[in-house]
C-alpha cells in the first residue's frame, strides 16, 4: 500500500515536472526560431554595412584610376553593382578593391557577388565568390541621397543609372519579405564621398 | 517493501533531468549574449575603422619644406622599396641587415599566433619561403613597371602557392584580439584594451625611396624596436626612456628647444646604441631626438 501511495505521488510529481519541461523545451525552440531569424537579420545588416560602408568612388581623393571605381543600380532585372574596398586579408583575389552585385535571385534570395577588380583581372570570366545575406525576400526598393553640391541642390530617388557616376552620400534600403507586413529598413551612410551633408 | 529506494532513483531521475535543463539553458544563455555581443560591435565596427582610416589618410599640409620641419631624414619602417629595386639597383650590405630585420619582425608578429604556428610546423622555413617569394614577386613587378606604392597592395600579390597565399592572408587580415573582445562582452563597465587588434606586417612596412636610409629609434614602433634589440627589457626601457624626455622636450620653452632636444638626442643615443646586436650596424640606426610624440 505504502509502495502504491509514494509511487503515485511520485508519478505525478514526475508528470507535473516533465510537463514543465515540455513547456519549457516549446517555448525555448519558439524563442530559438525567433532568434535564429533576428540573427540573420543582423548578420544582413552587419554584411551590408560592411560592404556600402567601404564604397568607393571615383569622387575619392585618393582613387588611383578613375575606371576602377562605379556604382549603379541596373533596372529589370534590378541590381546595384559597385566597387568596394574588402580589406586586406581576402587573399590575392579579393583583397583591396573588389566589385559587388547585389540582387535578389530567382529564389528570393538576396545575394552578394564578388569579383575582383578589373585591373587585377581584365579578362572575361574572373573568379568569383557568392554570399547569401537573407533568404524569403520578395523584393528591394532602393532610395539614393546625394546631398547639395555648387552645381546642384541636393535630391533624393530610387535609380542611380552608370551615366551618373559617383556614389550617393546615403542609401536607404527597403526590403520586402515574403509572409511580412513591414518591411526592413535600412540605412547606409558612404563615408567615401566627397559632398558635405548639411543637416537642416 | 523498502521504498526509499525507489524514492531515492526517482529524485536521482528528476535532478538529473533539471541538472541538463540548466546546463543548457545556460549555454545557450552565453552563446546568445557572445553572439548578440559580436554582431552589435561588428555592425558599427565597419563605419569606425573606415572612418579612422579617412582620418589618418587626412594630412593637414604645413607648407614647409622637410628641413624647415626639421624633419629627420630616417624611417619608422621598414622600405621594401629596397627589396623590389634589388635586381637594378645595388644597396650593398645593408639590404641583408633589412631583410634579417624583416624576418625577425615577422617572427615577433606572429610567433605567437597559432595559425602561424602550425603553418611553421608544416614548413619549417616559412618565414625564408615567404619574404623570398615576396621579394620575387615585389621585383616582377618594378621589372612590369607595376610598382607597387600603398602597403596594403601587398595583399594583391600572387605567391603562386595557394598554401602561402592562405597563410600572408591571415597575416595580412585585421583580427580583433580575445582580450579586446571579452572586455568588449563581459561588461559595460570593463576598461577598454588598448589594442584591440593584432598589428599586422602592413603597420611595420612602407614603399619609400630607392636608397637605404637608417631606421629611426625615436618613432620606431615596439615591434619594431623588439625585431632589431630582440630583448624586451632593452625595448621596454628605451620607450620609457623616450616618453621622459619627449615630456621633457615639450616642457622647453620655445627658445631652449633646440637645445633640449640636441641633449635629449645625446642621451638617447649613448644609453641604447650600446645596446644595439652585432649583427645591427649602428650607422643604420638614427637615435635623433624631436618635438614628434614617440607613440606606442
Amino acid at each position: 500500500m505504502e509502495v502504491l501511495i509514494a509511487l503515485a505521488l511520485t508519478g505525478m510529481l514526475l508528470s507535473a515536472l516533465l510537463g514543465v519541461y515540455w513547456q519549457v523545451q516549446v517555448a525555448t525552440l519558439q524563442g530559438l526560431k525567433s532568434e535564429e531569424k533576428n540573427f540573420h537579420l543582423l548578420h544582413a545588416q552587419v554584411r551590408l554595412g560592411d560592404v556600402l560602408n567601404a564604397v568607393t568612388s571615383d569622387m575619392q581623393k585618393d582613387a588611383e584610376k578613375q575606371t576602377e571605381h562605379f556604382f549603379y543600380l541596373t533596372e529589370n532585372p534590378q541590381a546595384l553593382i559597385f566597387t568596394f574596398d574588402n580589406g586586406t586579408g581576402a587573399g590575392p583575389e579579393f583583397s583591396n578593391v573588389v566589385i559587388a552585385k547585389l540582387f535578389v535571385d530567382s529564389d528570393g534570395k538576396l545575394m552578394l557577388y564578388i569579383w575582383p577588380s578589373i585591373l587585377r583581372h581584365p579578362e572575361e570570366s574572373p573568379p568569383f565568390r557568392r554570399e547569401e545575406l537573407l533568404s524569403g525576400v520578395e523584393r528591394v526598393e532602393y532610395l539614393f541621397f546625394s546631398p547639395a553640391t555648387d552645381e546642384a541642390p541636393a535630391e533624393e530617388g530610387p535609380t542611380w543609372p552608370f551615366e551618373r557616376g559617383g556614389a550617393p552620400a546615403i542609401i536607404r534600403m527597403k526590403i520586402f519579405l515574403k509572409n511580412e507586413e513591414k518591411p526592413l529598413l535600412f540605412s547606409f551612410a558612404l563615408p567615401n564621398i566627397s559632398q558635405r551633408i548639411i543637416y537642416p | 517493501m523498502n521504498v526509499l529506494p525507489i524514492v531515492i532513483s526517482l529524485i536521482l531521475l528528476m535532478a538529473a533531468l533539471t541538472y541538463h535543463q540548466m546546463d543548457s539553458f545556460l549555454t545557450r544563455s552565453v552563446l546568445r549574449l557572445e553572439a548578440l555581443c559580436t554582431l552589435q560591435n561588428a555592425s558599427q565596427e565597419s563605419t569606425n575603422q573606415r572612418q579612422l582610416q579617412l582620418y589618418e589618410k587626412s594630412e593637414v599640409k604645413s607648407g614647409k619644406t622637410k628641413e624647415q620641419n626639421g624633419k629627420v631624414d630616417a624611417l619608422k619602417s621598414i622600405n621594401l622599396t629596397l627589396f623590389a629595386n634589388a635586381a637594378k639597383k645595388d644597396i650593398g650590405p645593408d639590404l641583408q641587415i633589412h631583410e634579417i630585420l624583416l624576418k625577425r619582425l615577422i617572427a615577433v608578429l606572429y610567433g605567437d599566433r597559432p595559425f602561424f604556428q602550425e603553418a611553421e610546423q608544416r614548413r619549417p622555413d616559412l618565414i625564408e619561403e615567404l619574404t623570398a617569394k615576396i621579394f620575387e614577386k615585389l621585383q616582377e613587378k618594378v621589372s612590369e613597371n607595376k610598382g607597387l606604392r600603398k602597403v596594403e597592395k601587398l595583399a594583391n600579390l600572387q605567391l603562386d602557392d595557394p598554401e602561402l597565399e592562405l597563410i600572408f592572408a591571415k597575416m595580412l587580415a585585421p583580427v580583433q584580439t580575445p582580450e579586446s573582445f571579452a572586455a568588449e562582452c563581459a561588461s559595460k563597465e570593463a576598461k577598454p584594451v588598448k589594442k584591440r587588434y593584432y598589428p599586422t606586417l602592413l603597420d611595420f612596412v612602407t614603399f619609400a625611396s630607392g636608397e637605404s636610409k637608417p631606421y629611426r629609434v625615436w618613432l620606431m614602433p615596439k615591434e619594431l624596436l623588439l625585431a632589431v634589440y630582440q630583448d624586451p627589457q632593452v625595448v621596454s626601457e628605451l620607450m620609457e626612456t623616450r616618453k621622459a624626455l619627449y615630456g621633457e622636450i615639450r616642457k622647453a620653452d620655445k627658445e631652449i628647444r633646440p637645445r633640449v632636444i640636441e641633449q635629449s638626442s645625446s642621451e638617447f643615443r649613448v644609453k641604447f646604441q650600446a645596446y644595439l646586436p652585432f649583427d645591427m650596424p649602428q650607422p643604420l640606426f638614427n637615435f635623433e631626438a624631436s618635438n614628434t610624440d614617440p607613440k606606442n
